[in-house]
């Protein structure tokens, strides 16, 4: 920021309007403001102060308007003032303006319903205004308000820095200026961040999924193995089917049991065929039987037909006949029967009554189509009962054919196992331990194909269970990472913070040190200043001491301001130097030092000196580098400020 | 009239708390166990047997299983109107679907039925379907 004119209107002891262009030039960048004490240089830098930030940056907000400006208004009369500034900063040209208004309440200074206004208009280069919309927000990126105090400063408070009791506020001066605070703020932003992810994932995540993925492994190793054990068993039932053929084929070349055994063949492949056409019929018994279900029904269809048929009777049905033979009978107010109808008399009435109680052409057909097609189904429901009856008669038989078959096979078994030949009865004997262990194995085998599919239903229901748990995951799995993320930023910003900082200081005591150099004329007492870890501001003596309690309000002045200025100069903000009285305090041999190197120190330096605060050699130094120069003249009469161009 | 009804949705629905029953009765390669290839096979049959035995429960409401009508032959819809009808219900509910209400109800309560005679009875659900018959 470099301040390019201002205008006072009213304000204090300015009244009217009143402007003074500071000196923006790189070679002289050093307006000195002129005045006795008691002229206006406090309200001059305070209506700098208040024009950027408002009330709460100036003492006595109360009287802040031209005394002159309200004595003179009459009652009534509309009141107004106003602080603008034309400024520059990072090559952009801006105007800011305050200024309050109100009306004069009788003959008070009290002025009615005051309202503050403040404006930020950036001016392009062909002079257009631009109004920018958040001023507030825009002053404080330009100088931030807790900094103002450091560029903008009373020269009477100036040895603040120096202070012994004021580590705090050096670090937090170091903190603002060097904008430490945008990354402390970022940090601990970050870390809030985490910590709010951190408990939104303990509500999100738990190893549900995990435990699921388990679990259908698991599942999964429990289905190869059952289907393992399939496999074996249907290698078991090869083998013992092999071996049955081996032996029937033996028994079949066998003199003697030669009959027998193919007796047995053809037996069991009568069973066989039995039992494929015993699934056939079960089949047909399942389609007969759902279509002949109705018949659980009882006597539904007859009374349903019965139903239908009534209304027909009662010649509701077909009612479109029905109805116009009946607005017929009320057309011509003639019964069926010949005799008269009297209007609205009782036959007449129960006529009418028949006429509106008719169903709709489209349900009449409906109806109709009904009644036929239940007496269809009807008729085909005895036929399938029929079906049925012949159907189960013919299981039945197949049931019981099965069963003569089946004692048929045991009893030649027995007669083979008990053939006096003895190779005949031991393959028997083996042949039946095949029969046994086949059976056995293709029971075996069912058991373990129905655990497959009870474990596949099993896996199936877990993946159903798993995909939802893995929605929840990923949502978790985002969060973690946004915390992961969040986190590793506040960790890195942390030792950006703690890096940066402790550069800073370094870099500000060097600074410090350099300029505290210059200005003090003391040199051979001082050997260095030192800011520490603990932001403690201290001059080291030549004998390697700490020399607070020596150092004189001068020095410590001359050590507050190579502080500000090294801070100035370190933060690389651009910005100007305002000083309200510097010099009061300080002997002519720092006067000298200071003036003859303030000027280098900072981009634009706005002074406002008394008389005696300059003279000799302090005066010389400092307007070799002056670019404006004013006087303030203080009118006894009016009570009023004037303000003159040297 | 009929454009002032209010048309139901052509579907046939039974509550979701029995659709185990329909499950079991349906699904499996055993014939003699599971020996309806349909829902809509199912449901008839509990119809018919809630008619059979007089009984028609409301459906709860909350969740609903359904069966598209186009799933339902001719005869069955038949078979399902002859049932409103024999039960005293209007010639009017053969409109609309309107027959559906009183099915639906028929259904529900049977469904147990069947359940207690095909599934919860001695042997299998084939041969004691065809016994209740």
């Amino acid at each position: 920021m470099k301040l390019e004119k201002i205008t006072i209107e009213n304000f204090r002891q300015y009244y009217q309007k009143q402007q003074v262009v500071f000196s923006t030039s790189k070679e002289k960048n050093v307006t000195v403001i002129h005045g006795i004490n008691g002229t206006g240089k406090t309200s001059f830098f305070s209506a700098i102060n208040w024009c950027l930030y408002g009330g709460n940056s100036v003492a006595g907000i109360g009287e802040l308007i031209n005394k002159r400006l309200v004595e003179e208004a009459k009652f009534g009369d509309s009141i107004h003032m106003q602080v603008e500034l034309a400024f520059s900063h990072h090559q952009e040209r801006y105007r800011v303006r305050r200024s309050l208004s109100g009306r004069k309440d009788s003959d008070s200074v009290e002025i009615l319903s005051p309202t503050e206004d403040f404006n930020l208009m950036r001016i392009d280069y062909e002079g257009q205004a631009m109004k920018i919309e958040n001023p507030v927000g825009q002053i404080n990126s330009i100088l931030p308000e807790n900094v103002r105090t450091y560029f903008l400063f009373d020269g009477e408070k100036i040895d603040r820095f120096a202070r012994p009791e004021s580590a705090k506020d050096v670090k937090y001066a170091i903190y603002n200026v060097l904008k430490l605070e945008l990354l402390d703020r970022a940090r601990k932003h970050l870390s809030a961040i985490a910590k709010e992810y951190r408990s939104e994932l303990k509500s999100v995540a738990d190893d549900q999924l995990k435990r699921l993925l388990e679990q259908i492994d698991q599942k999964t190793k429990e289905k190869e193995n059952a289907a393992k054990e399939v496999e074996n068993t249907q290698r078991e039932i090869a083998a013992a089917e092999e071996h049955i053929r081996g032996i029937n084929e033996k028994l079949e070349n066998s003199e003697g049991v030669k009959d027998l055994q193919q007796k047995r063949t053809k037996t069991e492949k009568e069973i066989k065929d039995l039992g494929k056409e015993l699934i056939t019929v079960i089949a047909e018994v399942r389609t007969v039987a759902i279509n002949s279900m109705v018949a659980v029904t009882g006597e539904m269809l007859p009374e349903a037909i019965g139903v239908l048929d009534q209304k027909r009777r009662k010649g509701e049905i077909p009612g479109n006949i029905r109805q116009q033979f009946l607005e017929d009978l009320i057309g011509k107010l003639e019964c069926i029967c010949g005799r008269p109808l009297v209007e609205h008399g009782e036959e007449y009435r129960k006529i009418k009554s028949m006429i509106t109680s008719s169903v709709s052409s489209t349900l009449e057909e409906e109806v109709t189509r009904l009644a036929s097609q239940l007496r269809v189904i009807q008729g085909s429901q005895e036929r399938e009962r029929e079906n049925l009856g012949r159907l189960m008669a013919r299981r039945a038989e197949i049931r019981q054919t099965q069963e003569n078959r089946s004692a048929l096979l045991s009893d030649i078994s027995l007669q083979l196992a008990e053939s006096p030949l003895e190779d005949i009865s031991k393959l028997e004997e083996k042949r039946a331990n095949y029969k046994e262990d086949l059976e056995n194995c293709r029971v075996e085998k069912k058991v373990k194909e129905n655990e497959i599919k009870r474990i596949e239903g099993e896996i199936k229901d877990l993946e159903k269970e798993a995909r939802s748990a893995r929605k929840a995951e990923s949502k978790a799995k985002i969060l973690s990472d946004k915390m992961d993320l969040t986190q590793q930023s506040a960790d890195a910003i942390d030792a950006i913070y703690a890096n940066f900082a402790d550069d800073m200081r370094v870099k500000i005591e060097n600074h410090t040190n350099e300029i505290f150099a210059q200005l003090i004329w003391k040199e051979d007492q001082f050997s260095k200043v030192q800011l520490g870890d603990d932001y403690k501001l201290a001059v080291i003596d030549r004998w390697g001491k700490a020399a607070e309690s020596e150092l004189s309000a001068g020095e410590r002045q001359v050590l507050s301001l190579s502080f500000i200025a090294s801070m100035a100069k370190v933060s690389g903000e651009e910005a100007p130097l305002v000083m309200d009285t510097p010099f009061g305090r300080l002997s002519s041999a720092h006067r000298e030092a200071i003036t003859a190197h303030i000027p280098e120190l900072a981009d634009q330096l706005i002074i406002f000196v008394t008389d005696e605060e300059l003279t000799g050699e302090t005066r010389t130094n400092l307007l070799n580098r002056t670019g404006k120069e004013y006087q303030l003249n203080f009118n006894d009469a009016t009570g009023c400020t004037e303000i003159m161009s040297c | 009239m009929e454009s002032e009804k209010k048309k139901r949705p052509a579907r046939a629905y039974y509550p979701e708390e029995v659709r185990d029953i329909y499950n079991a009765l349906t699904q499996g390669d055993n014939v003699e166990q599971a020996p309806f290839e349909t829902n809509k096979d199912v449901f008839m049959l509990a119809a018919c047997m809630g008619y059979r035995r007089d009984m028609r429960k409301p459906l709860p409401s909350g969740k609903k299983a359904d069966i598209r009508l186009e799933v339902f032959s001719e005869n069955d819809k038949d078979i399902l109107k002859g049932i409103v009808l024999a039960s005293g219900g209007d010639v009017e509910l053969l409109e609309n679907f309107g027959y559906l209400d009183i099915i639906e109800e028929y259904a529900y309560a049977g469904i147990y039925e069947v359940k207690v005679r095909l599934m919860d009875t001695a042997g299998l659900a084939l041969w004691n379907f065809v016994e209740s018959m």
